[in-house]
């Protein structure tokens, strides 16, 4: 299903580098740092959260999912929390059939913020 | 957060404890800023570790985490016997009231909604300090109060005593219209926390005296009668320092005034009727029956029928008419606060008038014949 332009409009951004800056106190020092060290974490994120899903480890699914959540939160992610939250439900939920596909979904957030923030991570 | 938080924080052990890498950085940076010690924990079993050694005062947790999720390691904080309270802030999910409701069941003190806001993490640690405050002061109080008790006393449970007899004879009075205006929840919870301090002033008094086992000369009665002045200019030192402590204020007025009389025969300054201040008139009653239903060495205890028909024979002389009055409404509860703290075998043998030493000196209305 397509979005509209309104809807594309109103999309939370991929990574709201304002909000972000004003949870650090405007500290750039900070944010940078915390830049730095989501993006040391995530793809290992990502990755345990693919084994798990092979395993079908549905508890530690559900973990890592909360986990991403609330880190994309903290990094004013907004669409990347959203995702994770899906999947963390779907786990949560023994929903398998729906689990691939939100974590599809998550998948491609998670490559989408790294190439945000990959191509252009200065906080200002 | 901001530079004038230092200075408050005071150098506060804070564990914060998250799986989630970028909630811990945060969390490290704020509080390092405001001026708190900080040590961080990935899971619930670390943080345990720490607490071995780091002790905080105040735990910032995670729920979900690996190893041992938060609430379990609220329960176990809670579980462990310790000297001094820790405060513990729950980091929940937005739609967590599952965890909100277990957290807070499982002894935690307040919880904060991820992501959290620097300003709303301020304020909810601001409540935990001042918490914190309380159970310093209160436990200072008792301290300072069982440190003057230790010196003189052979009953371990007179202070226990003391702050429940006036808890009691103050809620009575919440209910008396002549004395509502002055008497409410805040007054009773006062005079609870500042009556063990009434003989604070005989740390003051030389052994000589104050462990003196027989008979006081009038001599080392007149140095006996000087612990209520020692501990005014103690407490007062304090109430000029703090005037905003109400706490320090009562205090003051019970350790000075608590032998004062209604008719103006008492010590130190012969004050008469409602120049005693409340606090101290009810703490006279309290002192006066634990006096009389405990056994002393120049001494039987009293029964309490005994005591308590000394004290009406005391209305409107050594004690307040009105609070003779509460103390006939409360007499039960007295009688039940006295067997349930009691620590001394009781006798029901009254002592002779010719045995008298400095409590006997009090009490000798009570002994003079008729």
């Amino acid at each position: 299903m397509s979005q509209t332009d309104a809807e594309i409009q109103t999309l939370p951004p991929i990574f709201d580098r304002g909000g972000f800056l004003s949870r650090c106190m405007g500290n750039q020092a900070l944010a940078a740092k915390l830049v730095g060290v989501f993006l040391g974490t995530l793809p290992k994120e990502k990755h345990a959260l693919e084994s798990a899903t092979a395993t079908i480890d549905l508890d530690e699914v559900r973990r890592i999912a909360h986990r991403v959540q609330g880190t994309a939160k903290n990094i004013c992610a907004v669409p990347l929390a959203e995702a994770a939250f899906l999947v963390e439900n779907a786990a949560e939920q023994r929903d398998v059939a729906s689990l691939h596909t939100h974590l599809e979904t998550l998948n491609a957030q998670i490559e989408a913020i790294l190439d945000e923030l990959a191509s252009g991570a200065k906080i200002s | 957060m901001n530079a004038s938080d230092s200075s408050n924080a005071n150098g506060l052990n804070v564990l914060i404890v998250d799986d989630d890498p970028i909630a811990i950085e945060m969390l490290d940076y704020f509080l390092q800023e405001a001026g708190y010690n900080v040590e961080r924990a990935a899971n619930g079993k670390q943080a345990l570790e720490k607490i071995r050694t780091f002790s905080p005062r105040i735990i910032i947790s995670d729920v979900e985490m690996p190893e041992m999720n938060g609430i379990e390691l609220c329960r176990a904080v809670r579980e462990r016997q310790s000297t001094q309270y820790t405060y513990f802030i729950l980091l929940t999910c937005h739609s967590d009231l599952k965890s909100v409701l277990l957290g807070l069941d499982s002894g935690a003190d307040d919880y904060l909604s991820k992501p959290f806001h620097h300003e709303e993490l301020r304020l909810r640690l601001e409540g935990g300090r001042r918490l914190l405050m309380l159970e310093g002061r209160d436990m200072m109080i008792f301290s300072l109060a069982k440190l003057a008790e230790s010196r003189d006393s052979d009953t371990g449970t007179h202070l226990e005593r003391i702050r429940a007899y006036s808890k009691v004879l103050a809620t009575e009075l919440m209910n008396w219209p002549k004395f509502e205006s002055v008497v409410d929840a805040q007054f009773v919870e006062l005079i609870y926390l500042t009556s063990p301090l009434h003989d604070i002033g005989k740390v003051g008094i030389p052994d000589s005296v104050l462990l003196k086992p027989g008979k006081l000369t009038s001599e080392e009665f007149e140095i006996m009668k000087r612990h209520t002045l020692i501990g005014g200019e103690t407490l007062s030192a304090s109430a000029n320092a703090y005037p905003e402590a109400g706490f320090i204020k009562m205090a003051l007025d019970i350790t000075l005034k608590h032998h004062e009389r209604w008719d103006g025969t008492g010590y130190p300054f012969q004050l008469r009727g409602e120049q005693i201040p409340l606090c101290a008139r009810i703490v006279a009653i309290a002192d006066v029956y634990d006096a009389l239903t405990t056994k002393r060495v120049y001494k039987d205890a009293y029964t309490h029928e005994e005591a308590a028909r000394i004290i009406y024979d005391s209305r409107g002389t050594h004690f307040d008419p009105d609070l003779v009055d509460a103390f006939a409404m409360v007499e039960e509860q007295m009688r039940e606060i006295r067997a349930r703290l009691d620590d001394t075998p009781s006798v029901i043998l009254p002592s002779q008038p010719d045995e008298k030493s400095f409590d006997t000196e009090l009490m000798a209305p009570f002994f003079a014949p008729s």
